[in-house]
């Protein structure tokens, strides 16, 4: 078993659904984001201009740079392949966050602890999808098990030719992107 | 876009000085002590115990960086798995190795006369100390998506600085025992002539080698001190008052009056330099981030101003309340 997750960026509208589900969620202070939807563009030269939104939260890497640099032990991966933080065991080096390539760890600075997107397991350990692929309208966001070879996300990945973000910095993230 | 690496500020960078620079001049002067020389029983157990102050400060200083500072002690939970624990289990070796070598120097201490077992304990306290001033070097290398930090030469040029501060180091305490006309501190006055000049083409060729890298951020970070807004910092910081300067002065000088400003000089170089490395390794631009963003500061202040300003519509609104 190990979760991934699919973005389809031709979907993608860049409307903040995501976004705010995901605060809502995990009752997140202002200023606070898991999942930050970028603008992207418009690039390319006239007339072959495009532009799109992607949406960047915690890419759950299998060789997670944070993961191998916690020094408590508060960042680690769960046996389905989610990266989780445990809050008790972080003292808030924030070396995690320097590592972190995609930059997606933030200090909550109520809680003194590093926090990120937890591809909502406690959901998933439910039954249920991730928060934000429920809130998507779009339906640009898939969960699912990246180990089944039946499973629809493996299928659309494989159909799609999606692929990680940053594949090159080598640290296999679990989260993948059908590009426009 | 970053416009710098934001999450270490100047704390980590004085601790990685302060550790390395004690750690050095430590071993330069118990490799003195092994060789035989005999002004090491006149100032080796004051220059362990200036060793041992330097990386508790520098411990203290990382320490209060934390926000949870009473689970300190987690930091040494993973030390074969995370470089970081490794460090801390390695300081944990290196301080108190220091602090028995040192206790050899003073005659009131029983065990003072037995040279064997100062030997032992000099031969491990080195390795510790060698370790501790490397390991940053390899922690910062964990960084991927920061390749300013991931050149090879990063813990060499660490290295080298590192020395350089801790042979300053040794000639300040040279100076205020009494020794700054000693053979011996010519000796380490050439020394640091040497490592300077090792310094002055280790540290500006690996930021030119990270210019011309292929990877765009570690272009990005290297330009930050090649030309950028670190650059003033950087040579002059660095490389003209840090080591030019220093490495005239102690090829050209010997008075203690100006082997004390050419030490003075090589530490504000050597903390420049942790402060420059640190900040100017900035992430891959991922898609998007090539629009300037809102700082977390400026989103703090903007969400400070509405909420004051839902408030004064409240209180008009509903003046009972």
């Amino acid at each position: 078993m190990h979760w991934g997750m699919l973005i389809d960026l031709r979907k993608c509208v860049g409307c903040y659904a995501c976004t705010v589900a995901c605060q809502n969620e995990n009752e997140l202070p202002f200023g606070m984001q898991y999942c930050k939807v970028s603008k992207v563009g418009p690039i390319g030269d006239y007339p072959n201009l495009t532009s799109y939104n992607i949406p960047i939260g915690c890419m759950h890497c299998e060789d997670a740079p944070c993961v191998d640099g916690c020094p408590t032990g508060a960042s680690y991966h769960r046996e389905d392949g989610i990266v989780a933080i445990d809050p008790d065991k972080c003292v808030g080096c924030q070396f995690c966050m320097v590592v972190c390539p995609y930059g997606v760890r933030q200090m909550n600075e109520k809680t003194g602890a590093v926090e990120k997107c937890s591809m909502c397991f406690t959901r998933l350990e439910e039954g249920m999808v991730t928060r934000c692929v429920e809130t998507c309208q779009l339906q640009a966001r898939h969960v699912g098990d990246l180990d089944d070879p039946d499973s629809e996300i493996v299928k659309l990945i494989r159909k799609n030719n999606a692929q990680p973000l940053y594949s090159h910095l080598g640290t296999k993230p679990s989260i993948y992107y059908i590009m426009p | 876009m970053e416009k710098q690496q934001e999450y270490w500020g100047s704390q980590p960078a004085w601790y990685f000085f302060l550790a390395a620079m004690g750690a050095m001049m430590f071993v330069i002067a118990a490799v003195t002590d092994l060789v035989g020389n005999p002004i090491a029983g006149q100032i080796n157990g004051w220059v362990s115990i200036v060793s041992l102050v330097a990386a508790g400060v520098g411990a203290l200083l990382l320490l209060e960086e934390l926000t949870h500072k009473t689970k300190g002690h987690l930091v040494n939970a993973r030390p074969f798995a995370s470089v970081m624990s490794f460090g801390s289990l390695i300081q944990s070796l290196y301080m108190p190795l220091v602090f028995i070598y040192g206790t050899f120097f003073f005659s009131f201490i029983p065990w003072a006369g037995l040279g064997w077992l100062k030997t032992i304990v000099a031969v491990l306290a080195i390795i510790a100390a060698l370790l501790y001033v490397t390991y940053p070097g390899v922690e910062l290398g964990e960084a991927k998506g920061r390749g300013f930090w991931n050149g090879g030469g990063l813990i060499g040029v660490f290295l080298i600085n590192g020395t350089a501060t801790g042979a300053a180091a040794l000639i300040l305490v040279l100076c205020i025992f009494g020794y700054g006309e000693d053979a011996y501190t010519v000796t380490i006055k050439n020394v640091l002539a040497a490592l300077l000049v090792a310094q002055l083409f280790a540290i500006p060729g690996y930021v030119l080698g990270m210019k011309l890298s292929s990877a765009e951020e570690a272009r990005r970070g290297a330009n930050k001190l090649w030309s950028g807004e670190f650059s003033s910092a950087f040579w002059g910081g660095v490389v003209i008052f840090g080591t030019i300067v220093p490495m005239i002065v102690s090829l050209l000088f010997s008075s203690v009056y100006w082997l004390v400003m050419a030490a003075v000089l090589v530490f504000i170089g050597g903390v420049s330099f942790r402060i420059d490395f640190l900040r100017a390794a900035v992430r891959v631009i991922l898609p998007g981030e090539e629009k300037d963003e809102m700082s977390s500061k400026e989103i703090a202040k903007l969400a400070n101003a509405l909420e004051t300003r839902w408030q004064e519509k409240a209180s008009c609104l509903n003046p009972q309340k």
